[in-house]
């Protein structure tokens, strides 16, 4: 089954066109690096894919729904339901503790809480023992942790990631990328993965340079 | 949505608590202003007991008010007796009470008068036998409460009104309880009643018995002579008053051959036309003055209600600096808070969740304030009822709730909501790709 398809995405951010005829074809559970410098439109087509911007023509299938059909509230319910998000600037809510960062991502997608999986996610992550810390009581490393957590907690069909090992050493960097290949292979979780890393990209199973023509 | 709320205010509990305070202050001034408010209009209501005028010596109309009515004030002097009596047989009267003021016991008002009194106020016996003839005395509610006293006990009342006047006892005519009252939110429960002919009897001044404790009340002599009230300006003045407050029944000296005197009469229309005519006639009289209670009353009414409504728009101001300080508050901490707008979007939540997450939080900041103000409120009453002795005499009750009080308190929590709203606009309107980096 095909995970994400994008075909002949045109998409501009404030008149300038970021993305010119982008398409992509992902099934479940493979995975995908977006890589390139700054500028070159990866946080963008991420946006577009979690159906938080709105291209100016081409389609977006995620887990057979396609985003341009659908209205701003179907796009972010079928986002809580289909998708899990993680963004440089968007980790966790600042007014809850880890435990409830997470438990709040599952009754938003409408997914039963099982507390024996989120200890597990959290031990996975080394983040259990903060699991009742507020995010400014984390440091960088375990903030990032615990947001790829939220983000997974809910068993996404697609992971979109952007950057989302930046913050971590080489050690938790190796671990996150085990947990996230593990959830792609077990789970059937697709990965879609924004980063400078060339080690994180190369451990995914494909790399698209951006923009597009640049030899990967 | 709402425990959301409620974790996003305790992640700032220093802003949101100096909220929470200001609003609860303001919302307590206003609940106890209206509490006080609406028990002394009762008060004044009651105490009032549809008495249509009031017949003293002349002076101030609102000093006899005050004195012959709230008994809070001293007698503006006596008239006399013949003058009531003569009221009591006008066609225009209904009901005419005699009253005769100037002593207490223990602070509290000794009044002669007749059953007539008892039933303006609709008093009933709480126990014992209400009777008021010779020299028994029937106690209030809360007088005997504070007193302490018992039916069948026998007390000397002390000369005066001013309880610390240190007037003299009236030691050979101790009065006796024959009933105590049952509790009636007016002035009575602070009264001590009992016939004009004792209070006569408690100052040595001689009167024949003419069988009836209302009609028939002589005296050999009552001192008017001495009485400072009798020009309206009632001048307290230390040392040519040196008996503030003992207008009706002073000692007698020497022989005196006087009217039997009254300190006022409290009467009751026959009709309408009365209202005209009666004023008019009585005042046309040279000893005796009437006083409407109604005009007295509105004019009392109005002068605190001035100190009442100066006391109400400092409040309301304070309440909307409350929930102005919501809006403040919540404005500013917008831009802070748009990574976490933006992840609650991300998750799923629409414009309409986070619209309702930042009215809930500024109206849980309100009612939080709502319900601290009705504990202040309370606890804020509660000690004045116990240290004002008017209040604590009067039948204050401190756990009451009206509808006014319940109005302040939606007031202020539609308050909250008003003052969220503009940041719940601006949030909801966010756009969630200034989350992108």
């Amino acid at each position: 089954m095909d995970a994400l398809v994008l075909k002949q995405l045109k998409a501009s951010r404030g008149g300038q066109p970021v993305i010119s005829g982008f398409s992509l074809l992902m099934q479940t559970g493979t995975s995908c690096a977006l890589i390139g410098p700054s500028g070159t439109g990866k946080s963008t087509l991420l946006g577009l894919i979690c159906g938080i911007l709105q291209p100016d023509s081409g389609t977006i299938v995620v887990a057979g729904q396609d985003l341009t059909q659908l209205s701003a509230a179907a796009r972010d319910a079928h986002r809580a339901a289909t998708m899990g998000v993680v963004f440089q600037n968007i980790g966790l809510a600042r007014a809850l503790s880890v435990e409830a960062n997470l438990k709040l991502a599952l009754r938003m997608a409408g997914k039963p809480e099982d507390p024996d999986r989120l200890s597990q996610l959290l031990q996975d992550l080394g983040v259990e023992h903060r699991s009742s810390a507020k995010p400014r009581q984390l440091s960088r490393g375990e903030a990032q942790r615990a947001a790829i957590a939220r983000a997974l907690v809910v068993q996404p069909q697609l992971l979109i990631a952007d950057e989302p090992t930046a913050s971590l050493d080489t050690a938790w960097r190796d671990k996150v990328m085990d947990l996230l290949m593990r959830r792609a292979g077990e789970d059937g979780t697709t990965l879609l993965i924004s980063t400078h890393d060339a080690a994180v990209a190369q451990r995914l199973e494909k790399q698209i340079k951006l923009p597009l023509g640049t030899p990967a | 949505m709402i425990r959301l709320a409620a974790l996003q205010m305790a992640d700032r509990p220093i802003p949101v608590a100096l909220n929470i305070l200001l609003i609860a202050f303001a919302a307590a001034l206003l609940i106890i202003l209206a509490r006080l408010s609406n028990h002394f209009e009762t008060r004044f209501d009651r105490d009032l007991a549809g008495v249509d005028l009031v017949v003293s010596a002349k002076g101030s109309p609102l000093q006899v008010i005050l004195s012959s009515l709230f008994h809070v004030d001293f007698p503006t002097g006596n008239i006399p007796y013949e003058a009531a009596e003569s009221l009591s047989k006008d066609p225009l009267v209904a009901l005419a009470i005699p009253l005769a003021v100037g002593d207490q016991f223990r602070g509290f008002r000794v009044v002669g008068t007749t059953t007539d009194y008892l039933s303006l106020y609709q008093a009933d016996a709480g126990a014992g036998i209400i009777d008021i003839a010779e020299e028994n005395a029937v106690i209030g509610a809360a007088a005997a409460r504070a007193l302490g006293i018992t039916i069948g006990q026998k007390f000397a009342v002390t000369h005066g009104l001013a309880e610390a006047g240190g007037g003299a006892e009236h030691d050979a005519h101790p009065l006796t309880v024959t009933a105590i009252l049952k509790p009636t939110g007016s002035v009575i429960d602070r009264l001590i009643l009992t016939s004009i002919e004792a209070v006569w009897e408690a100052h040595g001044i001689e009167h024949d018995d003419h069988g009836h404790e209302a009609d028939d009340h002589a005296t050999d002599h009552h001192d008017e002579a001495e009485t400072d009230h009798d020009d309206g300006d009632h001048h307290h003045d230390d040392e040519d008053h040196e008996h503030e407050g003992h207008d009706a029944h002073k000692e007698p000296k020497g022989s005196l051959e006087q009217d039997p005197e009254v300190t006022a009469v409290l009467i009751k229309y026959a009709s309408p036309l009365a209202a005209v005519r009666l004023p008019e006639k009585i005042n046309s009289q040279s000893q005796l003055m009437a006083a409407v209670p109604a005009y007295e009353a509105a004019r009392l009414l109005g002068l605190f209600g001035f100190g009442e409504s100066v006391a109400r728009v400092l409040t309301l101001t304070l309440a909307l600096l409350g929930g102005f300080a919501i809006f403040a508050s919540l404005w500013s901490a917008l831009e802070a808070r748009e990574a976490d707008i933006a992840l609650y979007r991300l998750l799923g939540a629409q414009p309409r969740h986070i619209f309702a997450l930042l009215l809930f939080e500024g109206t849980l900041t309100a009612a939080c304030g709502a319900f601290s103000a009705w504990g202040i409120a309370w606890v804020t009453l509660w000690q004045l009822s116990r240290r004002v002795d008017y209040l604590a005499q009067s039948g204050f009750a401190t756990v009451e709730t009206s509808g006014l009080e319940n109005a302040i308190l939606i007031a202020v929590i539609c308050l909250g909501a008003i003052a969220a709203l503009p940041a719940s606009v601006q949030a909801a309107r966010t756009p969630l790709d200034r989350a992108l980096a």
